[in-house]
Protein backbone atom coordinates (compact mmCIF):
# COMPACT_ATOMS: atom_id res chain seq x y z
CA UNK A 1 0.00 0.00 0.00
CA UNK A 2 1.40 3.38 -0.88
CA UNK A 3 1.02 5.93 1.78
CA UNK A 4 1.61 8.76 -1.10
CA UNK A 5 -1.75 10.34 -1.57
CA UNK A 6 -3.80 10.10 -4.13
CA UNK A 7 -3.36 11.91 -7.79
CA UNK A 8 -7.01 13.57 -7.48
CA UNK A 9 -6.36 14.28 -3.41
CA UNK A 10 -2.51 15.67 -4.56
CA UNK A 11 -4.91 17.87 -7.33
CA UNK A 12 -7.09 19.02 -4.96
CA UNK A 13 -4.63 19.70 -1.96
CA UNK A 14 -2.51 21.79 -4.74
CA UNK A 15 -5.72 23.80 -5.52
CA UNK A 16 -6.24 24.58 -1.68
CA UNK A 17 -2.85 25.27 -1.09
CA UNK A 18 -2.51 27.35 -4.10
CA UNK A 19 -5.61 29.56 -3.01
CA UNK A 20 -4.85 29.58 0.60
CA UNK A 21 -1.20 31.24 -0.22
CA UNK A 22 -2.93 33.71 -2.33
CA UNK A 23 -4.99 34.46 0.49
CA UNK A 24 -1.94 35.06 3.04
CA UNK A 25 0.91 35.60 0.89
CA UNK A 26 1.64 38.93 0.46
CA UNK A 27 0.63 39.36 4.18
CA UNK A 28 2.96 36.35 5.07
CA UNK A 29 5.80 37.73 3.24
CA UNK A 30 5.60 41.04 4.86
CA UNK A 31 5.54 39.04 8.45
CA UNK A 32 8.05 36.69 7.74
CA UNK A 33 10.63 39.36 6.22
CA UNK A 34 10.18 41.57 9.24
CA UNK A 35 10.77 38.53 11.61
CA UNK A 36 13.73 37.43 10.05
CA UNK A 37 15.39 40.77 11.00
CA UNK A 38 13.93 40.96 14.20
CA UNK A 39 15.53 38.42 15.33
CA UNK A 40 17.89 41.04 15.45
CA UNK A 41 16.03 43.59 17.51
CA UNK A 42 18.39 43.35 20.48
CA UNK A 43 21.15 43.89 18.29
CA UNK A 44 18.83 46.71 16.50
CA UNK A 45 18.12 48.91 19.53
CA UNK A 46 21.99 49.26 20.85
CA UNK A 47 23.09 49.94 17.33
CA UNK A 48 20.41 52.84 16.79
CA UNK A 49 21.70 54.36 20.29
CA UNK A 50 25.48 53.10 20.26
CA UNK A 51 26.45 55.77 22.79
CA UNK A 52 24.33 54.27 26.24
CA UNK A 53 27.07 53.45 28.20
CA UNK A 54 26.61 49.26 28.47
CA UNK A 55 27.83 47.01 31.76
CA UNK A 56 27.27 43.22 32.78
CA UNK A 57 27.89 43.97 36.61
CA UNK A 58 25.40 46.09 38.70
CA UNK A 59 25.56 46.40 42.40
CA UNK A 60 21.89 45.61 44.21
CA UNK A 61 22.32 48.70 46.14
CA UNK A 62 21.98 50.79 42.73
CA UNK A 63 19.34 48.80 41.58
CA UNK A 64 17.40 50.10 44.79
CA UNK A 65 18.78 54.00 44.20
CA UNK A 66 17.12 53.95 40.35
CA UNK A 67 13.82 52.39 42.59
CA UNK A 68 13.38 54.79 44.59
CA UNK A 69 14.47 57.80 41.80
CA UNK A 70 11.26 56.46 40.22
CA UNK A 71 9.03 56.22 43.73
CA UNK A 72 9.86 59.97 44.65
CA UNK A 73 8.00 61.27 41.38
CA UNK A 74 4.68 58.75 41.65
CA UNK A 75 2.74 60.50 38.38
CA UNK A 76 5.69 58.63 36.74
CA UNK A 77 4.45 55.48 38.03
CA UNK A 78 2.18 53.35 36.57
CA UNK A 79 0.60 49.99 37.67
CA UNK A 80 3.40 47.91 37.58
CA UNK A 81 7.04 48.75 37.49
CA UNK A 82 9.71 46.57 35.24
CA UNK A 83 13.05 47.10 35.66
CA UNK A 84 14.85 44.97 33.29
CA UNK A 85 18.77 44.03 34.39
CA UNK A 86 21.42 44.39 32.18
CA UNK A 87 22.28 40.68 30.26
CA UNK A 88 24.81 40.01 27.88
CA UNK A 89 22.23 40.22 24.90
CA UNK A 90 21.44 43.24 26.47
CA UNK A 91 24.34 44.93 28.40
CA UNK A 92 22.19 47.86 29.52
CA UNK A 93 20.07 48.12 32.34
CA UNK A 94 16.36 49.95 31.86
CA UNK A 95 13.06 51.08 33.76
CA UNK A 96 10.05 51.35 32.53
CA UNK A 97 7.89 54.36 33.67
CA UNK A 98 4.64 56.42 32.35
CA UNK A 99 6.87 58.44 30.15
CA UNK A 100 8.81 55.54 28.84
CA UNK A 101 11.80 53.46 29.18
CA UNK A 102 14.51 54.94 31.18
CA UNK A 103 18.21 53.19 31.00
CA UNK A 104 19.42 53.33 34.31
CA UNK A 105 23.49 53.79 34.55
CA UNK A 106 25.51 51.60 36.56
CA UNK A 107 25.95 54.07 39.63
CA UNK A 108 22.16 54.12 39.83
CA UNK A 109 21.10 57.10 38.84
CA UNK A 110 18.24 56.78 36.10
CA UNK A 111 19.36 58.43 32.30
CA UNK A 112 18.24 59.33 29.48
CA UNK A 113 15.21 57.80 27.54
CA UNK A 114 15.18 54.55 25.11
CA UNK A 115 14.77 55.52 21.86
CA UNK A 116 14.44 52.99 18.89
CA UNK A 117 12.20 54.00 16.41
CA UNK A 118 13.40 51.99 13.77
CA UNK A 119 13.44 48.64 15.92
CA UNK A 120 10.13 49.11 16.92
CA UNK A 121 8.73 49.78 13.26
CA UNK A 122 10.53 46.33 11.96
CA UNK A 123 8.54 44.53 14.80
CA UNK A 124 5.55 47.16 14.52
CA UNK A 125 4.89 45.48 11.53
CA UNK A 126 5.78 42.00 12.12
CA UNK A 127 3.44 41.90 15.08
CA UNK A 128 0.77 44.13 13.66
CA UNK A 129 1.54 44.66 9.70
CA UNK A 130 1.21 48.58 11.31
CA UNK A 131 -2.38 47.70 11.56
CA UNK A 132 -4.53 48.99 15.28
CA UNK A 133 -2.69 46.62 17.45
CA UNK A 134 -5.89 44.54 18.23
CA UNK A 135 -6.82 43.92 15.03
CA UNK A 136 -3.19 43.74 13.65
CA UNK A 137 -2.41 40.97 16.10
CA UNK A 138 -4.98 39.18 14.98
CA UNK A 139 -4.85 39.25 11.62
CA UNK A 140 -1.35 38.15 11.67
CA UNK A 141 -1.99 35.05 14.39
CA UNK A 142 -4.67 34.00 11.68
CA UNK A 143 -2.39 33.96 8.98
CA UNK A 144 -0.14 31.93 11.27
CA UNK A 145 -2.91 29.31 11.69
CA UNK A 146 -3.53 29.68 7.74
CA UNK A 147 0.04 28.77 7.72
CA UNK A 148 -0.27 25.42 9.43
CA UNK A 149 -3.11 24.42 6.40
CA UNK A 150 -0.25 25.24 3.71
CA UNK A 151 1.97 23.56 5.58
CA UNK A 152 -0.30 20.57 5.09
CA UNK A 153 -1.66 20.88 2.33
CA UNK A 154 1.62 22.02 0.55
CA UNK A 155 2.22 18.12 1.59
CA UNK A 156 -0.37 16.50 0.50
CA UNK A 157 -0.03 18.10 -3.34
CA UNK A 158 3.61 17.06 -3.49
CA UNK A 159 3.59 13.78 -4.37
CA UNK A 160 7.21 13.78 -5.75
CA UNK A 161 8.39 14.94 -2.49
CA UNK A 162 10.94 11.61 -2.13
CA UNK A 163 11.78 11.75 -5.57
CA UNK A 164 12.99 15.77 -5.53
CA UNK A 165 13.96 15.09 -2.51
CA UNK A 166 17.36 17.05 -3.36
CA UNK A 167 15.93 17.99 -6.84
CA UNK A 168 17.33 22.10 -7.42
CA UNK A 169 17.33 22.80 -10.76
CA UNK A 170 18.23 26.60 -11.12
CA UNK A 171 18.82 26.65 -14.57
CA UNK A 172 14.94 25.53 -15.77
CA UNK A 173 11.83 26.33 -16.01
CA UNK A 174 11.27 24.57 -12.66
CA UNK A 175 13.87 27.11 -10.84
CA UNK A 176 10.82 28.80 -9.11
CA UNK A 177 9.44 25.59 -7.90
CA UNK A 178 12.22 23.41 -6.91
CA UNK A 179 13.58 26.55 -4.68
CA UNK A 180 10.07 26.94 -3.37
CA UNK A 181 9.51 23.33 -2.80
CA UNK A 182 12.68 22.22 -1.05
CA UNK A 183 12.90 25.25 1.18
CA UNK A 184 9.40 24.27 2.06
CA UNK A 185 9.96 20.23 2.51
CA UNK A 186 13.19 20.89 4.53
CA UNK A 187 12.34 23.43 6.90
CA UNK A 188 8.80 21.88 7.96
CA UNK A 189 9.70 21.71 11.37
CA UNK A 190 10.82 25.13 12.23
CA UNK A 191 7.63 26.76 9.98
CA UNK A 192 5.20 24.75 11.88
CA UNK A 193 6.90 25.74 15.17
CA UNK A 194 6.61 29.39 14.02
CA UNK A 195 3.36 29.36 12.90
CA UNK A 196 1.85 27.81 15.72
CA UNK A 197 3.54 30.05 18.02
CA UNK A 198 3.13 32.61 16.02
CA UNK A 199 -0.83 32.17 16.39
CA UNK A 200 -0.68 31.62 20.07
CA UNK A 201 0.53 35.85 20.40
CA UNK A 202 -2.43 36.96 18.92
CA UNK A 203 -5.06 34.16 19.49
CA UNK A 204 -4.68 34.27 23.18
CA UNK A 205 -7.62 36.64 24.25
CA UNK A 206 -9.62 34.95 21.62
CA UNK A 207 -9.22 31.36 23.25
CA UNK A 208 -9.09 33.00 27.22
CA UNK A 209 -12.35 34.23 27.09
CA UNK A 210 -13.65 30.89 24.92
CA UNK A 211 -11.80 29.04 27.95
CA UNK A 212 -13.30 31.20 30.46
CA UNK A 213 -16.82 31.04 29.17
CA UNK A 214 -17.26 27.22 28.69
CA UNK A 215 -15.28 25.95 31.84
CA UNK A 216 -15.13 28.74 34.24
CA UNK A 217 -18.24 30.31 34.32
CA UNK A 218 -16.95 33.54 32.58
CA UNK A 219 -14.50 34.15 35.19
CA UNK A 220 -11.25 35.25 32.52
CA UNK A 221 -8.56 35.75 35.81
CA UNK A 222 -9.37 32.19 36.37
CA UNK A 223 -7.93 30.87 33.45
CA UNK A 224 -4.84 33.19 33.50
CA UNK A 225 -4.45 32.05 37.06
CA UNK A 226 -4.69 28.08 36.22
CA UNK A 227 -1.98 29.19 33.22
CA UNK A 228 0.53 31.39 35.03
CA UNK A 229 0.17 30.61 38.43
CA UNK A 230 -1.93 32.76 40.56
CA UNK A 231 -0.99 36.24 42.18
CA UNK A 232 -0.39 35.74 45.59
CA UNK A 233 -2.59 37.68 47.98
CA UNK A 234 -0.88 40.12 50.50
CA UNK A 235 -2.38 42.84 52.93
CA UNK A 236 0.73 45.34 53.11
CA UNK A 237 0.56 49.07 53.69
CA UNK A 238 1.93 49.95 50.15
CA UNK A 239 5.42 50.60 51.64
CA UNK A 240 8.96 50.40 49.65
CA UNK A 241 10.32 47.40 48.09
CA UNK A 242 13.25 45.81 49.53
CA UNK A 243 14.85 45.57 46.00
CA UNK A 244 18.66 45.36 47.07
CA UNK A 245 17.34 42.29 49.89
CA UNK A 246 15.41 40.58 46.85
CA UNK A 247 18.27 40.94 44.61
CA UNK A 248 21.12 39.54 47.19
CA UNK A 249 18.28 36.66 48.37
CA UNK A 250 18.56 35.11 44.56
CA UNK A 251 22.06 33.36 44.64
CA UNK A 252 21.03 31.31 47.99
CA UNK A 253 17.39 30.52 46.73
CA UNK A 254 18.23 29.60 42.91
CA UNK A 255 22.11 29.01 42.60
CA UNK A 256 21.56 28.46 38.60
CA UNK A 257 19.25 31.15 37.91
CA UNK A 258 20.23 34.82 36.29
CA UNK A 259 17.89 37.36 37.54
CA UNK A 260 16.68 39.77 34.34
CA UNK A 261 13.87 41.76 35.61
CA UNK A 262 12.46 42.35 38.27
CA UNK A 263 8.43 43.39 38.09
CA UNK A 264 6.75 45.49 41.13
CA UNK A 265 3.08 44.13 40.80
CA UNK A 266 0.66 46.24 41.93
CA UNK A 267 3.40 48.97 42.79
CA UNK A 268 2.77 51.55 46.04
CA UNK A 269 -1.06 48.96 46.83
CA UNK A 270 -1.53 47.09 49.74
CA UNK A 271 -1.61 44.22 47.39
CA UNK A 272 2.18 45.15 45.91
CA UNK A 273 4.38 42.25 45.66
CA UNK A 274 7.64 41.46 43.71
CA UNK A 275 8.87 39.43 40.72
CA UNK A 276 12.24 38.31 39.88
CA UNK A 277 12.01 36.64 36.38
CA UNK A 278 15.60 34.74 36.17
CA UNK A 279 16.52 32.92 32.93
CA UNK A 280 18.27 28.98 33.17
CA UNK A 281 20.69 27.66 31.41
CA UNK A 282 19.62 25.40 28.68
CA UNK A 283 16.16 26.14 29.12
CA UNK A 284 13.51 27.23 26.64
CA UNK A 285 11.24 28.79 29.30
CA UNK A 286 11.54 32.82 29.02
CA UNK A 287 11.95 32.94 33.11
CA UNK A 288 11.36 31.30 35.98
CA UNK A 289 9.53 33.93 38.16
CA UNK A 290 10.67 34.12 41.90
CA UNK A 291 7.92 36.11 43.68
CA UNK A 292 8.73 38.08 47.25
CA UNK A 293 6.48 40.42 49.63
CA UNK A 294 7.52 43.79 49.87
CA UNK A 295 10.00 43.39 52.93
CA UNK A 296 12.04 41.18 50.52
CA UNK A 297 10.79 37.62 52.35
CA UNK A 298 10.73 34.80 49.71
CA UNK A 299 7.26 33.68 48.80
CA UNK A 300 7.49 30.81 46.19
CA UNK A 301 7.83 30.29 42.60
CA UNK A 302 5.55 29.92 39.61
CA UNK A 303 6.56 26.93 38.47
CA UNK A 304 7.44 27.73 34.95
CA UNK A 305 10.91 25.70 35.46
CA UNK A 306 9.59 22.33 36.70
CA UNK A 307 6.13 22.73 37.09
CA UNK A 308 2.97 21.24 34.97
CA UNK A 309 3.93 20.36 31.03
CA UNK A 310 1.76 23.21 30.03
CA UNK A 311 2.82 25.80 32.13
CA UNK A 312 6.11 24.84 31.04
CA UNK A 313 5.36 24.71 27.55
CA UNK A 314 3.64 27.89 27.76
CA UNK A 315 6.13 30.00 28.90
CA UNK A 316 8.52 28.89 26.35
CA UNK A 317 6.82 29.84 23.66
CA UNK A 318 7.87 33.14 23.20
CA UNK A 319 12.00 32.35 22.91
CA UNK A 320 11.28 29.59 20.77
CA UNK A 321 9.18 32.20 18.52
CA UNK A 322 11.85 34.82 18.47
CA UNK A 323 14.94 32.67 18.62
CA UNK A 324 16.11 34.89 21.63
CA UNK A 325 17.76 31.89 23.45
CA UNK A 326 21.43 30.25 23.67
CA UNK A 327 22.88 33.36 21.77
CA UNK A 328 23.90 33.97 18.25
CA UNK A 329 24.03 30.99 16.63
CA UNK A 330 20.54 30.24 17.55
CA UNK A 331 20.23 33.94 15.85
CA UNK A 332 21.71 33.14 12.69
CA UNK A 333 19.98 29.99 12.41
CA UNK A 334 16.85 31.43 12.63
CA UNK A 335 17.53 34.36 9.96
CA UNK A 336 18.15 31.75 7.95
CA UNK A 337 14.72 29.82 8.43
CA UNK A 338 12.79 33.24 8.40
CA UNK A 339 14.65 34.26 5.27
CA UNK A 340 13.59 31.22 3.74
CA UNK A 341 10.07 31.33 4.62
CA UNK A 342 10.34 34.78 3.43
CA UNK A 343 11.09 33.57 -0.39
CA UNK A 344 9.03 30.55 0.14
CA UNK A 345 5.92 33.49 0.20
CA UNK A 346 7.38 35.45 -2.20
CA UNK A 347 7.98 32.32 -4.35
CA UNK A 348 4.83 31.09 -3.97
CA UNK A 349 2.91 33.84 -5.47
CA UNK A 350 5.55 33.83 -8.18
CA UNK A 351 4.54 30.14 -9.05
CA UNK A 352 0.67 31.20 -9.37
CA UNK A 353 1.70 34.30 -11.32
CA UNK A 354 3.74 32.12 -13.67
CA UNK A 355 0.80 29.12 -14.31
CA UNK A 356 -1.32 32.21 -15.78
CA UNK A 357 0.26 32.01 -18.71
CA UNK A 358 -0.43 35.85 -19.08
CA UNK A 359 0.62 39.04 -17.79
CA UNK A 360 -1.58 41.96 -16.14
CA UNK A 361 -1.12 44.80 -13.39
CA UNK A 362 -1.29 42.02 -10.91
CA UNK A 363 2.56 40.66 -11.88
CA UNK A 364 4.35 44.56 -11.92
CA UNK A 365 2.47 45.41 -9.12
CA UNK A 366 3.70 42.19 -7.15
CA UNK A 367 7.31 43.01 -7.87
CA UNK A 368 7.27 45.99 -6.84
CA UNK A 369 5.71 44.90 -3.49
CA UNK A 370 8.33 42.60 -3.34
CA UNK A 371 11.11 44.19 -3.85
CA UNK A 372 9.94 47.66 -2.32
CA UNK A 373 9.69 46.24 1.04
CA UNK A 374 13.28 45.89 1.58
CA UNK A 375 14.09 49.21 -0.24
CA UNK A 376 10.96 50.99 2.46
CA UNK A 377 12.67 48.83 5.75
CA UNK A 378 16.45 50.26 4.81
CA UNK A 379 14.79 53.91 3.75
CA UNK A 380 13.64 53.82 7.10
CA UNK A 381 16.33 53.04 8.52
CA UNK A 382 18.62 55.65 7.06
CA UNK A 383 15.87 58.39 7.52
CA UNK A 384 16.09 57.34 11.25
CA UNK A 385 20.14 57.90 11.45
CA UNK A 386 20.38 60.53 9.02
CA UNK A 387 17.69 62.55 10.14
CA UNK A 388 16.67 61.24 13.27
CA UNK A 389 13.31 60.71 11.49
CA UNK A 390 10.97 57.85 10.65
CA UNK A 391 7.22 57.33 10.50
CA UNK A 392 5.23 53.79 9.58
CA UNK A 393 3.42 56.21 6.67
CA UNK A 394 6.92 56.52 4.79
CA UNK A 395 7.68 53.00 4.96
CA UNK A 396 4.20 52.32 3.21
CA UNK A 397 4.62 55.07 1.04
CA UNK A 398 7.46 54.03 -0.24
CA UNK A 399 6.11 50.28 -0.80
CA UNK A 400 3.20 52.18 -2.89
CA UNK A 401 5.49 54.19 -4.72
CA UNK A 402 7.86 51.22 -5.91
CA UNK A 403 4.46 49.59 -6.42
CA UNK A 404 3.70 52.29 -9.26
CA UNK A 405 6.63 52.79 -10.51
CA UNK A 406 6.95 48.90 -11.23
CA UNK A 407 4.03 48.87 -12.81
CA UNK A 408 5.12 51.68 -14.93
CA UNK A 409 7.75 49.95 -15.92
CA UNK A 410 6.48 46.82 -16.36
CA UNK A 411 9.17 44.48 -16.66
CA UNK A 412 10.07 42.03 -14.10
CA UNK A 413 13.75 41.54 -14.47
CA UNK A 414 14.20 45.75 -14.28
CA UNK A 415 11.97 46.40 -11.57
CA UNK A 416 14.27 44.30 -9.88
CA UNK A 417 17.68 45.55 -11.03
CA UNK A 418 16.34 48.95 -10.30
CA UNK A 419 15.07 48.19 -6.35
CA UNK A 420 17.72 46.11 -5.57
CA UNK A 421 20.75 48.44 -6.64
CA UNK A 422 18.83 51.15 -4.98
CA UNK A 423 18.12 49.17 -2.00
CA UNK A 424 21.95 48.39 -1.32
CA UNK A 425 22.89 52.09 -2.08
CA UNK A 426 20.44 53.22 0.76
CA UNK A 427 21.83 50.11 3.13
CA UNK A 428 25.58 51.82 2.67
CA UNK A 429 24.46 54.94 2.66
CA UNK A 430 22.93 54.52 6.33
CA UNK A 431 26.04 52.60 7.71
CA UNK A 432 27.92 56.03 6.30
CA UNK A 433 25.18 57.80 8.20
CA UNK A 434 25.88 55.90 11.49
CA UNK A 435 29.49 56.11 11.26
CA UNK A 436 29.21 60.07 10.40
CA UNK A 437 26.54 60.54 13.46
CA UNK A 438 28.00 58.08 15.96
CA UNK A 439 31.47 58.57 15.15
CA UNK A 440 33.68 56.29 17.02
CA UNK A 441 30.46 54.16 18.76
CA UNK A 442 29.28 53.47 15.61
CA UNK A 443 32.65 51.22 14.70
CA UNK A 444 32.82 49.02 17.79
CA UNK A 445 30.84 46.07 19.54
CA UNK A 446 27.27 45.28 18.25
CA UNK A 447 27.38 48.94 15.99
CA UNK A 448 30.25 47.60 13.77
CA UNK A 449 28.40 44.33 13.76
CA UNK A 450 25.26 45.35 12.56
CA UNK A 451 27.15 47.99 10.19
CA UNK A 452 29.49 45.35 8.78
CA UNK A 453 26.15 43.06 8.62
CA UNK A 454 24.47 46.07 6.36
CA UNK A 455 27.51 46.47 3.94
CA UNK A 456 27.25 42.69 3.35
CA UNK A 457 23.43 43.28 2.54
CA UNK A 458 24.21 45.90 0.29
CA UNK A 459 26.75 43.69 -1.94
CA UNK A 460 24.19 40.99 -1.94
CA UNK A 461 21.65 43.36 -2.83
CA UNK A 462 23.66 44.51 -5.68
CA UNK A 463 24.88 41.16 -6.80
CA UNK A 464 21.01 40.34 -6.62
CA UNK A 465 20.75 43.49 -8.97
CA UNK A 466 23.77 43.13 -11.34
CA UNK A 467 22.45 39.76 -11.92
CA UNK A 468 18.88 40.34 -12.84
CA UNK A 469 20.31 43.27 -15.15
CA UNK A 470 22.24 40.72 -17.20
CA UNK A 471 18.59 38.88 -17.46
CA UNK A 472 17.25 42.19 -19.46
CA UNK A 473 20.58 41.67 -21.58
CA UNK A 474 20.12 38.18 -22.52
CA UNK A 475 15.92 37.72 -22.58
CA UNK A 476 14.05 37.66 -26.10
CA UNK A 477 10.77 38.17 -26.09
CA UNK A 478 8.84 35.09 -25.64
CA UNK A 479 5.06 34.30 -25.99
CA UNK A 480 3.08 33.51 -23.24
CA UNK A 481 0.10 32.37 -24.43
CA UNK B 1 -16.08 38.47 -17.68
CA UNK B 2 -16.03 42.27 -16.54
CA UNK B 3 -14.41 44.16 -18.40
CA UNK B 4 -14.10 47.24 -16.24
CA UNK B 5 -10.46 48.56 -17.22
CA UNK B 6 -9.18 49.00 -20.73
CA UNK B 7 -6.31 51.06 -19.32
CA UNK B 8 -3.03 49.75 -21.58
CA UNK B 9 0.35 51.18 -20.10
CA UNK B 10 2.47 52.70 -22.77
CA UNK B 11 5.42 51.41 -21.21
CA UNK B 12 4.32 48.19 -21.25
CA UNK B 13 5.48 47.93 -24.60
CA UNK B 14 8.96 48.72 -23.76
CA UNK B 15 8.98 45.45 -22.21
CA UNK B 16 11.78 42.94 -23.16
CA UNK B 17 10.93 39.61 -22.33
CA UNK B 18 6.96 39.32 -21.54
CA UNK B 19 4.32 39.17 -24.06
CA UNK B 20 1.86 42.59 -23.96
CA UNK B 21 -1.64 41.95 -22.17
CA UNK B 22 -4.00 44.46 -21.51
CA UNK B 23 -2.44 45.40 -17.96
CA UNK B 24 -5.86 45.56 -16.17
CA UNK B 25 -8.07 42.72 -17.57
CA UNK B 26 -11.49 42.49 -15.28
CA UNK B 27 -12.61 40.28 -12.68
CA UNK B 28 -15.40 38.13 -12.70
CA UNK B 29 -18.27 39.06 -10.06
CA UNK B 30 -19.72 35.68 -9.33
CA UNK B 31 -16.15 34.09 -8.96
CA UNK B 32 -15.59 37.12 -6.77
CA UNK B 33 -18.34 36.23 -4.62
CA UNK B 34 -17.55 32.67 -4.26
CA UNK B 35 -13.88 33.65 -3.02
CA UNK B 36 -14.88 36.29 -0.53
CA UNK B 37 -17.73 33.56 0.47
CA UNK B 38 -15.00 31.13 1.19
CA UNK B 39 -12.41 33.64 2.35
CA UNK B 40 -15.12 34.58 5.08
CA UNK B 41 -15.77 30.90 6.12
CA UNK B 42 -11.76 30.21 6.39
CA UNK B 43 -10.88 33.24 8.33
CA UNK B 44 -14.02 33.00 10.43
CA UNK B 45 -16.03 30.20 10.45
CA UNK B 46 -13.31 27.16 10.68
CA UNK B 47 -11.21 29.60 13.55
CA UNK B 48 -14.52 29.49 15.84
CA UNK B 49 -15.13 25.81 14.78
CA UNK B 50 -11.35 24.84 15.53
CA UNK B 51 -11.35 27.17 18.94
CA UNK B 52 -14.35 24.88 20.11
CA UNK B 53 -13.39 21.34 18.82
CA UNK B 54 -9.67 21.72 20.16
CA UNK B 55 -10.92 22.33 23.44
CA UNK B 56 -13.61 19.80 23.35
CA UNK B 57 -10.70 16.88 22.10
CA UNK B 58 -8.27 17.81 24.56
CA UNK B 59 -10.47 17.25 27.46
CA UNK B 60 -10.91 13.87 26.53
CA UNK B 61 -7.08 13.46 28.12
CA UNK B 62 -6.97 12.58 31.40
CA UNK B 63 -4.85 15.63 32.42
CA UNK B 64 -4.54 18.59 34.33
CA UNK B 65 -6.45 21.44 33.15
CA UNK B 66 -3.31 23.63 32.85
CA UNK B 67 -2.03 20.81 30.10
CA UNK B 68 -5.23 20.36 28.77
CA UNK B 69 -5.98 24.36 27.95
CA UNK B 70 -2.23 24.59 27.04
CA UNK B 71 -2.49 21.58 24.46
CA UNK B 72 -5.53 23.00 23.01
CA UNK B 73 -4.08 26.16 22.48
CA UNK B 74 -1.54 24.69 20.43
CA UNK B 75 -3.73 22.03 18.88
CA UNK B 76 -5.70 24.96 17.36
CA UNK B 77 -3.85 26.72 14.91
CA UNK B 78 -3.17 23.51 13.06
CA UNK B 79 -6.80 22.56 13.36
CA UNK B 80 -7.63 25.80 12.02
CA UNK B 81 -5.46 25.56 8.91
CA UNK B 82 -6.47 22.02 8.66
CA UNK B 83 -10.11 22.65 8.17
CA UNK B 84 -8.97 25.30 5.71
CA UNK B 85 -7.22 23.05 3.82
CA UNK B 86 -10.47 20.88 3.80
CA UNK B 87 -12.93 23.57 2.51
CA UNK B 88 -10.53 24.60 -0.14
CA UNK B 89 -9.72 21.24 -1.58
CA UNK B 90 -12.86 19.71 -0.93
CA UNK B 91 -14.99 18.60 -4.79
CA UNK B 92 -18.70 20.02 -2.79
CA UNK B 93 -17.50 22.87 -0.77
CA UNK B 94 -20.86 23.21 0.51
CA UNK B 95 -20.89 19.67 2.06
CA UNK B 96 -16.84 20.45 3.75
CA UNK B 97 -18.56 24.14 4.79
CA UNK B 98 -21.76 22.06 6.63
CA UNK B 99 -19.99 19.54 8.14
CA UNK B 100 -17.51 22.05 9.41
CA UNK B 101 -19.50 24.45 10.50
CA UNK B 102 -21.42 21.36 12.31
CA UNK B 103 -19.22 19.86 14.40
CA UNK B 104 -17.77 23.45 15.49
CA UNK B 105 -21.89 23.91 16.32
CA UNK B 106 -21.91 20.67 18.24
CA UNK B 107 -18.67 21.45 20.10
CA UNK B 108 -19.64 24.94 21.12
CA UNK B 109 -23.36 23.27 22.57
CA UNK B 110 -21.20 20.50 24.55
CA UNK B 111 -18.68 23.27 25.57
CA UNK B 112 -21.33 25.42 26.54
CA UNK B 113 -23.69 23.04 28.14
CA UNK B 114 -26.91 23.77 26.18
Amino acid sequence: MSLLPSVSASKKALHAHGWLGLLTGAALYFICLSGALAVFLPQFERWEQPDIPEYLSYSADNIEKAYLTALSKPEQLGHDMVIRLPTSDKPRATMYLQDGTHYINQDGSVSSLANHPFSELLVNLHLYLHLPKSFGMILVSICGAIMCGLIISGFVAHRRIRKDAFALRLNSSQRTADIHNRLSVWGTPFYLVIAVTGAFFGLAAWFNWILAETLYDGDRSAVVEEVYASAPLLEGIGEPVAISKILEAMPAIAPKATPFYITIEDINTPKQYVIVGASHENRLIYAEQYRFAPDGSYLDKAGFSDGEPGRQVIFSTYQIHFGWFDGLAIQFIYLGFGLALTVISASGINIWLNKRKYRDVINPAWEGILWGAPLAIASCAFTQIAFNWISVAECWLIILAATVCAIAINNDSKIKSIFCFTTGLVLVATSIAHVAHFGADAIRGVSLGVNIAGLAAAAFMGWLGWRSSNDIIKATPVALK
Amino acid sequence: MLNIWSYRSDKASRSVAQEQQPLFTGFNGVVLLRNLALILFTLVVCGVAATYLSILVTLIFPWLRVNQMVFAVMLMPVLWGSLAYWVCAAERTWIAAAAITTTGAVSACILHGI
